[in-house]
């Protein structure tokens, strides 16, 4: 890698402060409609407000490990540096939203299923996903020699991802207790209801880039901190 | 309603965590960078001087 290629920035400053001001805005709006516009779930109360935060929460969590997937997939055909230190921010992300994405479904449940957790499909699914990103941080942790972390690493995600599709469908392939609300052509769901949900999904999408933006930058210093390091024990 | 203030201050909690842990690893790696750029710098700037003294 060039020295220079980790310390041009990729992200122009301006837009990233305008990105974090819109994602700033759509929280305080988001909120606002949760808690107001959104109308009272005749069945379940209150509690049910807790889905427009878990379902845009499993969605950014989805996403981030596509791009997890996509950017291991693309250092193992380019071996480009970048690739690796996107995919591995990728999969942080996203094993951070899985953690609240389970943490918030736990509460939900604890109110409309009268337990925390239940073994079903969907939630053992997200469970062995959660777990399979949380060994990927872990083994490109411990491991020393950085060209066979990175490399072993990408193959590893490449393979941890068959488990997104399978959690992701698993409530359409197997029976489930998880309700299924958005389907494909049906949303079984007010307008306002829809409305809150779009937005919610636009935030935690935006929010999630914000934080995957600061990672980035984490992940970049650290390398360039890798090679000058070398350099140094280079010259004395 | 408490389950749903739980979940927000979870999801407000784990948010800032993360951005609070990388920001206060980013501000100590730029500490780190600058040391070691400078030093580098200046062993460059040594090695340049000797070279093209008579």
């Amino acid at each position: 890698m060039e020295r220079g290629e980790l310390a041009r920035p990729n992200f122009k400053r301006s837009a990233k402060v305008m990105l974090l001001a819109t994602s700033s805005l759509l929280v305080v709006a988001d909120l606002y409609m949760i808690f107001h516009y959104a109308p009272r779930e005749r069945v379940m109360g209150e509690v049910q407000r807790i889905f427009y935060l878990h379902v845009p929460l499993a969605w950014s969590a989805f996403l981030a490990f596509v791009a997890a997937f996509g950017f291991s997939a693309s250092y193992l055909i380019r071996r480009k540096v970048e690739d690796d230190l996107r995919a591995s921010v990728s999969a942080e992300i996203g094993v951070l939203l899985t953690t609240l994405t389970l943490f918030s479904g736990s509460l939900w449940a604890r109110n409309v299923w009268g337990t925390f957790w239940i073994w079903e499909p969907r939630l053992t699914t997200a469970f062995i996903l959660w777990l399979s990103y949380l060994f990927y941080l872990l083994l490109r942790r411990h491991l020393d020699d950085r060209q066979r972390a990175r490399r072993l690493s990408s193959v590893y995600a490449i393979l941890a991802f068959i488990n997104v599709p399978i959690a992701f469908f698993s409530i359409r392939w197997w029976r489930t207790v998880h309700p299924i609300v958005i389907q494909p052509g049906q949303w079984r769901m007010e307008l306002p209801m829809k409305v809150t949900l779009v937005v919610s999904f636009v935030t935690f999408t935006l929010f999630s880039l914000v934080l995957w933006l600061q990672g980035l930058r984490l992940k970049r210093m650290e390398e360039r901190l890798r090679i000058l390091k070398a350099l140094w024990s280079k010259e004395v | 309603m408490v389950p749903l203030i739980l979940v927000l201050l979870g999801v407000g909690i784990g948010y800032f965590l993360y951005n609070f842990h990388v920001s206060k690893r980013i501000d100590s790696l730029e500490s780190q960078i600058r040391l070691l750029h400078d030093a580098l710098n200046k062993e460059e700037g040594e090695e340049t001087r000797r070279a093209i003294q008579p």
